[in-house]
């Protein structure tokens, strides 16, 4: 009875902390920031992205093509690079393509001074197989003039009288009823339509238990700065060894017990009240394991001095630590 | 007087300094641990990118044909997503297709190069075993691409067949006209790669996802070191700070004298991290930290800078633990917001633009260009 005054009144003084008040609302808080955040859905379309530098007449016939006829891939046309290269190094984007100015006059003429720069990630996985979509797109814009530009260049010689203008408006014309009634190598397959995507919600992976071993350790290290403290001061001098060990176990277990029970009501009302067992279980063992590891670095750390220039390391070690293991949990 | 103080400084620092290295170990550790371990998390792991396997129904005695199936399956595109199977007939290849053994299979009509030759065009059949995945229609925009990219040619090449006859001109100049024209698209489709150019970006900006964080890493171990430091300046007693008064030794002086001696034990911690990692580099090859006198001059700014803020806040008259709490909850949010923990192109946009005029994010990337090097 008088062991459980005794922690009482520990408990009674620990709790006029700001630091612990503090540190016992920040589950709660956390928890409630991550109850109210919008579900996480992951599309399972393949997004890629192109950004033309400067738009001109043929941009327009590029970009409807590209955006057409993929029935896969969705094509996503930016309006500034800086936009399109972050969004593939973040992953949104599988890869993107960025066509430099001029890149219509080097197609037609052929000179390949101009050069698509694709961005990839290390995430990217179908490049190759966009880039066929894209090269396609940019042939079926520059066929026609590149044809012209060919013929009037070389042949229009042996045929004077005959204009660039004449050739560009016949080949253009041709080529397109060529296409528009497929007179051309085709496939015929048994799919139709585009690919529908479907949304995925993303299960909450937000390490809970993780937050709450570390609040029940760093109370546990509150209630042993408390004891060090003590000790420094020489309020249990008095007190044989025996005595001593028995007020470090009772001031680790008045900064653990509050936060104990703090961290069981919240997990309730995240988790739900029919995980009860499983929640109890665990925030008595994270207890039990907290109080060990408090116990052992009274063991190892003698003077207060030591203790609390060594306490915000402790605490970054354990964060640095929780976060490996759940790194590796993933 | 003041040399004095900042000798006294200096050997009372020493004290601290044994801790802060043997934390600095304990940290560099597990710092180093998370590091190879973020790389690998950043960017979701695709399972999307095995290859699918694909039936190919051909007659066996068209050698076009089979020249035109090896040049295909030597596509990169195609290498890289599909794994031909050759099938006798399209009866076979339909009981693979149902009995799930093959993804797709391709018909290819007999005689197709000729017909393509003359201009009948005889379409290539397709046919899927699931026509509801997203596997399925990427194969599509690639069939679709390649087969495209092929009409689109015959169609400009048609065009200018045409016009060569109407204008007359003689048969030799058309047909070498034919040849011109179907060469420049072939040349055209079969370079086409030359027309990219492939630039690996990360969301860190960095070279490499690891380097970055690993420079993180050096900025972020020196700081969260320098909270050791606040008890040297907060564990001063008052008749000591009295003293100094007395000998007109105020809190400048004291502010400078503390900071030279965090300085040169900071600049030392920074030199033992700096050694610590190229010995890694060596042993492991899994980082890319190598020694060079740029990365020791540079090692003086990053303590600088650190040294300072530490300084500034251990002076703060909010006692041991306020003063830890506000360096490391300071220095958090501003490692957010220098990309340290969440990559640069993954924060949030009003996050992104202070990110990239952040003084951390510009040293770690300066740090992470003169030690890494690949």
């Amino acid at each position: 009875m008088k062991n459980f005054r005794q922690t009482c009144l520990l408990i009674k003084r620990i709790m006029c902390k700001p630091v612990m008040l503090i540190i016992l609302l920040l589950v709660p808080l956390f928890l409630s920031i991550v109850h109210f955040l919008p579900e996480r859905r992951q599309s399972t379309d393949i997004v890629s992205g192109f950004y033309i530098e400067t738009p001109d007449s043929y941009s327009a016939t590029f970009a409807k093509y590209l955006t057409g006829t993929s029935t896969g891939f969705v094509f996503r046309q930016y309006n500034s690079e800086e936009e399109l290269t972050d969004d593939v190094a973040a992953g949104r984007l599988d890869s993107g393509y960025v066509l430099p100015s001029g890149i219509s006059e080097s197609m037609i003429k052929r000179d390949n001074s101009r050069s698509i720069s694709v961005f990839v990630s290390p995430g990217t996985s179908f490049q190759e197989i966009s880039s066929e979509a894209v090269y396609a797109a940019l042939l079926k814009t520059y066929a026609a003039d590149m044809s012209a530009l060919m013929l009037a260049e070389t042949y229009a010689a042996d045929s004077p009288g005959i204009s660039y203008d004449y050739i560009h408006e016949y080949i253009s014309e041709h080529f397109d009823t060529y296409i528009t009634d497929n007179d051309v190598f085709t496939i015929s397959s048994t799919l139709s339509g585009r690919y529908i995507s479907s949304e995925t919600i993303i299960p909450g992976t937000f390490p809970v238990n993780i937050l709450i071993f570390i609040t029940i350790f760093v109370c546990g290290l509150l209630g042993l700065q408390n004891y060090m403290k003590d000790l420094n001061d020489g309020i249990y001098s008095i007190l044989p060894p025996k005595g001593r060990a028995s007020f470090c176990a009772k001031n680790i277990a008045a900064g653990i017990i509050p936060a104990a029970i703090i961290n069981i009501f919240t997990m309730l009302l995240y988790s739900g009240y029919d995980k009860a067992p499983e929640v109890i279980l665990f925030i008595v063992s994270s207890s039990a394991a907290a109080f060990i590891m408090c116990i052992l670095f009274r063991i190892a750390f003698r003077s207060y001095r030591i203790y609390m220039t060594a306490m915000p390391f402790i605490i970054i070690c354990t964060v640095l630590l929780s976060l490996l293991y759940w790194l590796s949990l993933k | 007087m003041f040399l004095r103080l900042v000798r006294t400084d200096l050997k009372r620092i020493k004290y601290y300094s044994l801790y802060m290295i043997l934390s600095a170990f304990l940290l560099l550790t597990i710092c180093l641990c998370l590091v190879i371990k973020v790389s690998d998390h950043l960017y979701s792991t695709n399972d999307r990118t095995t290859t699918l396997s694909i039936g190919i129904v051909m007659s066996a005695d068209s050698n076009l044909s089979q020249m035109a199936y090896a040049a295909i399956a030597d596509m990169n595109s195609y290498r890289s997503s599909c794994d031909f199977v050759e099938v006798d007939s399209v009866q076979t290849a339909m009981s693979m297709l149902d009995e799930g053994t093959l993804f797709a299979a391709i018909y290819v009509p007999d005689n197709i190069i000729n017909d393509i030759m003359d201009g009948t065009n005889t379409p290539v059949e397709v046919y899927y075993s699931d026509t509801g995945s997203i596997n399925t229609f990427i194969l599509n925009d690639l069939f679709r691409s390649t087969s495209s990219m092929l009409g689109i040619s015959q169609a400009a090449i048609y065009s200018v067949q045409s016009i060569g006859r109407s204008m007359n001109l003689p048969q030799n100049i058309q047909n070498a006209l034919s040849n011109d024209i179907n060469s420049m698209f072939l040349k055209c489709v079969l370079d086409r790669t030359d027309n990219f150019v492939i630039q690996q970006i990360n969301a860190t900006r960095a070279a490499n996802t690891t380097d970055f964080y690993t420079c993180a890493a050096i900025v972020l171990l020196m700081t969260m070191c320098g909270t050791v430091y606040i008890s040297f300046v907060q564990n001063v007693p008052k008749s000591y700070v009295d003293r100094l008064h007395s000998v007109h030794i105020r809190l400048p002086h004291r502010m400078i004298s503390s900071f030279i001696s965090i300085f040169v034990w900071e600049y030392i911690l920074y030199v033992v991290i700096y050694l610590a990692l190229a010995c890694v580099t060596v042993f492991t090859g899994s980082l890319h930290v190598h020694l060079n006198s740029c990365g020791f001059l540079f090692g003086l700014a990053i303590t600088g800078l650190v040294s300072l803020t530490v300084t500034l806040i251990s002076f703060i008259p909010a006692g041991v633990h306020g003063c830890s709490l506000l360096l490391i909850t300071g220095f958090i949010v501003a490692a957010y917001l220098s990309g340290f923990f969440v990559p640069e192109t993954m924060l949030p946009n009003f996050a992104k633009s202070i990110c990239r005029s952040s003084l951390l994010n510009h040293m770690a990337h300066t740090l992470c260009k003169l030690i890494c090097i690949h």
